[in-house]
C-alpha cells in the first residue's frame, strides 16, 4: 500500500479539531493509521541557534499497525508560524511498500528533495497516491565521511558499532556537517536489503520497547545528549578509530585476508531477532574497499551477514609469484637430478 | 576519651517516613512505595522491556547497602526508582513527601506552555513574596522547564519577541512511549516541585504539573494508548486557561477586533475537561466535579485595561502570601464580565464546579512583542490554587 499524509497546524484538520491535526492523507486511508502516522509527527526540540535544516528530521521508521510491520519515510521540517502565532512544523509521511522496499535505499528515499513537501498551502483535503519509487540505490562512497573526520574508514567504525548495540545507536557528528548525507553514506556501507533491518535518522529518536532499532546521526549540539551521561549506544564518531578491517582493505595487509578468508564473512548479532523476513544474498556494496557477497543460506536467522571479502594487495600477488617459480624451480632441478642418475 | 556527639555515628541510618500509598506522576498508577522498582546504574544492564531497549534495566531489589540504596545484579549502587507500572523515572521525594497533582488545562494556543513556565520562573524568585519557595524535586528531570524559562527569560538578543514553541502532541521530550501489557502507551514526561511554606511550619509538599498539548484535550482526544490527560482523574486541583482573545464574544466585549479563524470552542474544551473529571474518577454525570477551578484568564496585558483591573500590583500581602481581598475583587469583576459576554462559558463553569475562581494573568507581561518578558500575575493563579485546595488557607468562591 502506497500512502502518505501530512500533519501540521491549522486552523482546522481534516478530521476536525484545531491545532497539530491531519492536513491530507492518500483517499481511503483507515483512520487508525492515520492516527499511527500521526503519532510520529513530532519534532524533537533542537539547540537554540540552530539553522532551519539543522532542525529536520529525516527518519525512516517501523510501525506496527493492525500486526503488520509497514516502514513509513518521514520529513519532518520547520514550517515558519501558524494561525496563533508559534512555531510550526511539517510532518510528511510516506508509507513504503514491499516492491519498494526491494529496490530503494531507505536513506537516498529522505535524500529525494522532490518527493517532500516543503509547505502546506490550500485546505485539507484527501490526495492521490504518491508516485512509486523505483530504483535508488543510494550513495557510493564515503567521500563525507573522510572530510568530516580524515577517514573513511570511521563511517564503518561506527556503523560495526552501532550494529553491535543490538538497540539502535546515536552516532555523534560536528553540528555543522551535512547528516543526511552522512547517514547515506553509512547506509551505502551496508548491502541493500539489510538497510531495511534498521531505522534511520538525522535527529536523536529514542526507540520504545519492541520497536525496530534506528541509527541515528546526530549533531553534537542535539539537547537530548545532555541529560544523557554517556550509554554505550551513544557513539562518538571523532573518537572512533577507522574499523581494521576497512583500514586493512585499503592497504591490504596479509594477515587480515587470511583472517577474512577464515571466517568467509563477518556477522553482527543484534539482542533479538529482527523482524525482517527473508535475507537476501546481499549485494556487492559500493564502498569501503571491496566487499562482496556471501551466500544467504547458510546465515543464521538471528543474524545479520555481513560479508566481506578483501582486495588482496599487489605485494602478495608478487610473493606467490616468487613462491611459485621457486618451486617450478625446484621441480625441473629434481627432475635434471634424476634424469642425470638414470643415464650414469 | 569518650568520642564526642560527632563523631558518634549511627551504623545504621535511622528510619524514614515514607508516604503510604505513591501514584505515578506518569501513569497515575497507586503503588506501595516497597512496590517501586530501582534502575540499575550498571551500564551494561541496558534494555527494559517496558520503557524500552535503551533504557537502563528496572528490577525490585532484594540486596541494599548500610544507607538503603539498592544493589543491582552487576553489584552496582542504585538510587533511582521507577513507577511499578510504566517503569519511568520518578524523584524519590515522592516516596518521602505527599504529592499534589494538578492539572493545566486550555484550548490549542490558549498560552498554557507560556503561562506554565513564567509562573515557575515568578514563583521561584519571588517566593518570600508569595509566601513559598519553590525548587525543583530532581533537576535532572526537569530539562525542559528549564528550556523554556530560559527561551523566555535567557539573555536574548534585543527586539527578538521571545515565544515558545506549539507543544507537540508526540514524541519529543514531553512524552516517554512505554510497552506496557503488550501495548505501546505514550505517556506524559510531569514538571514535579518541592514547596515548601516559608511560615514556622515549614511544611514541605510536591507540586506535579504537565505541559499538555491543547489537542489533547479536544473531545475525542481521550485514547487508552496515549493517556496523557488522566492526570485528571487524580488531580487536587485544576487550572483551565481562558484565552479571552480567541473568541469573538469576549473580544467585542473588551472592544477588540475579532478573532482569527480557527479558534476552538473554550466551553467545550471545559465541558469535555469536566466529563473526563468525573469520567477518571467515577463520578456519575450530573455530580459535581469535586476538585477546585481556577479559571486562568490569560494575556490580560491585551485587555485587563479595559475592565479596570489593574495588573500593577501583585495579589500578595506585603507580609507574604495571596491577598485574598484582591483577588475576590478581581473574581467578582471577572464573572461579571462573563456573565456579559460568555454567558455559555460560565453556564459550564457553574454548572460543573461549584468551586470556582476567576484571575486574570499575563506570562509575557509588559514585555509582550519585544525581547524582555515581564510576566504579571503569572503565578497569581497557581499560588491561588495551591493556598485553596484541601488544606490551603483560602476559603470558597463561588462562580
Amino acid at each position: 500500500m502506497r500512502a502518505e499524509l501530512i500533519h501540521t497546524s491549522l486552523p482546522r484538520g481534516l478530521d476536525g479539531g484545531t491545532g497539530f491535526s491531519v492536513a491530507g492523507r492518500t483517499g481511503g486511508m483507515p483512520r487508525g493509521l492515520a492516527e499511527a502516522l500521526s503519532a510520529l509527527s513530532g519534532l524533537p526540540e533542537a539547540w537554540p541557534d540552530a539553522r532551519e535544516d539543522q532542525r529536520v528530521l529525516h527518519a525512516t521508521r517501523c510501525i506496527e499497525w493492525q500486526g503488520e510491520s509497514r516502514w513509513v519515510a518521514s520529513v519532518i521540517r520547520p514550517s515558519g508560524v501558524d494561525h496563533t502565532g508559534r512555531g510550526n512544523r511539517l510532518a510528511h509521511h510516506r508509507l513504503i511498500d514491499a516492491q519498494e522496499i526491494v529496490r530503494a535505499c531507505p536513506v537516498a528515499i529522505l535524500q529525494d528533495s522532490a518527493r517532500w513537501m516543503q509547505a502546506w498551502s490550500g485546505t485539507p483535503r484527501e490526495m492521490e497516491s504518491p508516485s512509486e519509487i523505483g530504483a535508488m540505490p543510494g550513495a557510493v562512497g564515503a567521500t563525507h565521511w573522510k572530510r568530516a573526520f580524515g577517514d573513511e574508514g570511521v563511517a564503518v567504525a561506527a556503523l560495526e558499532a552501532a550494529m553491535q548495540s543490538g538497540v539502535g545507536a546515536w552516532i555523534v557528528v560536528p553540528s555543522e556537517v551535512d547528516r543526511l548525507t552522512l547517514l547515506a553514506e553509512l547506509a551505502a556501507t551496508l548491502p541493500l536489503p539489510q538497510r531495511w533491518t534498521r531505522g534511520w535518522a538525522t535527529r536523536a529518536l529514542r526507540p520504545s520497547a519492541g520497536s525496530m532499532p534506528v541509527i541515528c546521526v546526530i549533531g553534537a549540539r542535539e539537547p537530548a545528549l545532555e541529560t544523557l551521561g554517556d550509554p554505550a549506544w551513544v557513539i562518538r564518531a571523532d573518537s572512533l578509530r577507522p574499523a581494521p578491517r576497512a583500514t586493512s582493505a585499503k592497504i591490504g595487509v596479509e594477515a587480515e585476508i587470511a583472517e577474512t578468508r577464515a571466517s568467509g564473512r563477518l556477522t553482527w548479532q543484534p539482542e533479538r531477532r529482527l523482524g525482517v523476513g527473508v535475507v537476501h544474498a546481499p549485494d556487492a556494496a559500493p564502498s569501503m574497499g571491496s566487499m562482496a557477497s556471501a551466500p544467504s543460506e547458510s546465515v543464521p536467522d538471528h543474524a545479520v551477514p555481513i560479508a566481506v571479502t578483501l582486495e588482496e594487495a599487489p605485494a602478495s600477488r608478487s610473493w606467490r609469484v616468487l613462491w611459485l617459480a621457486a618451486v617450478l624451480g625446484a621441480v625441473i632441478l629434481l627432475g635434471w637430478f634424476l634424469l642425470k642418475g638414470r643415464g650414469a | 576519651m569518650l568520642p564526642t556527639a560527632a563523631h558518634r555515628k549511627a551504623l545504621f541510618q535511622p528510619a524514614r517516613d515514607l508516604v503510604r500509598r505513591v501514584h505515578c506522576p506518569s501513569c497515575w498508577h497507586g503503588f506501595a512505595p516497597q512496590e517501586s522498582l530501582f534502575i540499575a546504574e550498571d551500564p551494561r544492564l541496558l534494555g527494559d522491556p517496558v520503557s524500552g531497549p535503551t533504557e537502563p534495566i528496572r528490577f525490585l531489589p532484594s540486596r541494599f547497602d548500610l544507607t538503603g540504596a539498592a544493589i543491582d545484579p552487576d553489584g552496582a549502587r542504585c538510587t533511582r526508582l521507577a513507577c511499578a507500572r510504566c517503569r519511568q523515572e520518578f524523584p524519590r521525594a515522592l516516596i518521602e513527601v505527599p504529592a499534589t497533582i494538578a492539572s493545566v488545562v486550555g484550548s490549542p494556543g490558549a498560552g498554557k506552555s507560556h503561562l506554565l513556565a513564567s509562573a515557575i520562573w515568578s514563583m521561584r524568585r519571588q517566593g518570600a513574596m508569595l509566601g513559598l519557595e519553590v525548587s525543583d524535586a530532581e533537576p535532572r528531570m526537569h530539562a525542559r522547564i528549564h528550556a523554556m524559562e530560559n527561551a523566555l527569560f535567557g539573555s536574548q538578543p534585543e527586539a527578538v519577541p521571545q515565544r515558545l514553541a506549539k507543544t507537540e502532541t508526540a514524541g519529543g521530550d514531553g512524552y516517554s512511549e512505554v510497552r506496557v501489557g503488550g501495548r505501546t502507551e505514550t505517556v506524559p514526561t510531569p514538571f514535579i516541585f518541592a514547596v515548601r511554606h516559608d511560615s514556622a511550619r515549614a511544611e514541605e509538599r510536591l507540586l506535579v504539573l504537565y505541559d499538555n498539548a491543547g489537542e489533547h484535550f479536544l473531545p475525542g482526544a481521550d485514547e487508552a494508548t496515549r493517556p496523557v490527560t488522566r492526570h485528571l482523574g487524580r488531580s487536587e486541583f485544576a487550572i483551565f486557561v481562558l484565552d479571552p482573545t480567541q473568541d469573538d464574544a469576549f473580544r467585542s466585549g473588551l472592544g477588540l477586533s475579532a478573532a482569527a479563524a480557527g479558534a476552538s470552542r473554550q466551553d467545550v474544551v471545559l465541558q469535555e475537561m469536566a466529563s473526563r473529571v468525573r469520567q477518571h474518577r467515577g463520578r456519575r454525570t450530573d455530580e459535581p466535579c469535586d476538585l477546585p477551578l481556577v479559571v486562568a484568564l490569560a494575556k490580560a496585558d491585551l485587555w485587563a485595561q479595559a475592565l479596570g483591573i489593574s495588573l500593577e500590583r501583585e495579589p500578595y500581602l506585603p507580609a507574604g502570601g495571596v491577598d485574598r481581598q484582591a483577588l475576590a475583587d478581581v473574581h467578582r469583576t471577572l464573572v461579571r464580565f462573563c456573565e456579559r459576554t460568555a454567558p455559555e462559558f460560565l453556564a459550564t463553569v457553574r454548572a460543573a464546579f461549584p468551586r470556582c475562581l476567576f484571575v486574570p494573568c499575563s506570562a509575557l507581561g509588559r514585555g509582550a512583542g519585544s525581547s524582555r518578558v515581564e510576566p504579571q500575575w503569572a503565578a497569581a493563579p497557581f499560588v491561588a490554587a495551591w493556598e485553596w485546595r484541601q488544606g490551603g488557607h483560602l476559603e470558597d468562591f463561588v462562580p
